[in-house]
């Protein structure tokens, strides 16, 4: 049986709601804010003061958001890859609260601070996972997975491995040397 | 069997309407995208406006997809079993005179077992868990399976070989320092 508020979000659905207004509001917030941020545009002085342009800044976003609501591929990969994301956002905030039940709470908790090692671990799995995420949500996922799963022993694939442990020891070798080690 | 009691019905009226559904999942999502958005400023510090639209948008499309919402559904609850499992291993310590020094366990136990605990819930939650649709050994030969269980253990064996020594006993979040 479907809830009257599930009816309510499949309404908004066939309106458009989520292929057009909610990808469009998306990046036209998000390349607004990251303009105002970053003042590509330049400042304007009104009475002394320093007003980013809001207006340029707001034009830009608005032709942006357009462009992409009228892209259905990247729309698309935009309705599955978020929802992902915040799938990915819930799960580290039950992982974070879980270890939280161990914190005495008298200082920020903070796991860089803490295990700085296996944060950066973390950190790398969570940008793998990102890729892979926003990979699937273009499709391509399943082709370079098969890619890598038919060419395991083929020499592409083993000199990406290689090339990839050179690199991790290049990088060890390196940090070492910066924090002053023979 | 469970008793028809009068909250237990206007709980089932919410659910009904779509609680469970809609208004639970918008929420939390909104809210934690929100506090994630405040505190990294992603759009520097004038974000007062930005920030509730993103969360908002994130919120609408999360919950348009109801698979996801069915797996925080289920999973979150196996979560809060799991943290009330923790208070009371705490609970019992304490009554065993644990007291403050329950936390002399190395850190990084902590944050593993946590991590498996939730990735357990998340992969338990998973719609056709228990045969059907993410069984990821599904094709594997006996041989490679072995071989993923011994990579397995040699993954955390290296782990914990790489932390053990800077982590030893602490009083976690304690200003007073390690004990």
């Amino acid at each position: 049986m479907v809830s009257p508020l599930e009816e309510a979000i499949r309404f908004l659905e066939r309106f458009g709601f989520f292929s057009v207004i909610l990808p469009f509001l998306l990046v036209f917030v998000v390349v607004y804010g990251l303009l105002e941020k970053t003042k590509i545009f330049g400042t304007q002085k009104i009475d002394d003061k320093e007003y980013s342009r809001k207006n340029i800044n707001a034009m830009v976003a608005f032709v942006i958001g357009l462009l992409v609501v009228a892209a259905r591929p990247i729309v698309t990969a935009l309705q599955t890859s978020l929802p992902n994301v915040v799938m990915l956002i819930i799960i580290l905030l039950a992982v974070l609260v879980a270890i939280g039940m161990f914190w005495s709470g008298e200082k920020e908790f903070s796991l860089f601070k803490e295990l700085p090692k296996l944060s950066y671990v973390l950190i790398v799995v969570i940008i793998l996972i990102l890729v892979g995420i926003f990979l699937q949500s273009f499709g391509a996922l399943s082709n370079v997975l098969e890619f890598f799963y038919r060419n395991w022993d083929r020499p592409m694939v083993t000199s990406i491995g290689l090339l990839i442990i050179v690199a991790i020891i290049i990088w060890l070798i390196v940090r070492e040397g910066k924090g002053g080690k023979e | 069997m469970v008793q028809q009691t009068f909250l237990l019905d206007v709980f089932r009226s919410l659910e009904n309407l779509g609680l469970y559904n809609v208004i639970i999942p918008l929420i939390l999502v909104f809210v934690v995208v929100w506090g994630v958005l405040e505190r990294v400023s992603i759009f520097g510090g004038k974000s007062r406006v930005i920030n509730p639209i993103v969360s908002i948008v994130f919120a609408f499309l999360f919950v348009r997809s109801q698979l996801f919402v069915e797996v925080v559904n289920q999973f979150l609850p196996k979560v809060g079993v799991y943290l009330i499992i923790l208070m009371g291993f705490m609970i019992l310590l304490g009554i065993v005179g644990g007291g403050a020094n329950w936390t002399a366990v190395p850190f990084y136990i902590i944050v593993v077992l946590s991590i498996l605990a939730v990735f357990g819930s998340v992969y338990t939650s998973l719609p056709g868990y228990m045969g059907y649709g993410v069984n990821f050994l599904e094709g594997l030969s006996l041989a490679d399976k072995w071989a993923l269980i011994l990579l397995a253990i040699l993954l955390i064996v290296v782990i914990v070989a790489m932390f053990k020594g800077g982590a030893g006993p602490t009083e976690f979040g304690r200003s007073s320092g390690r004990t």
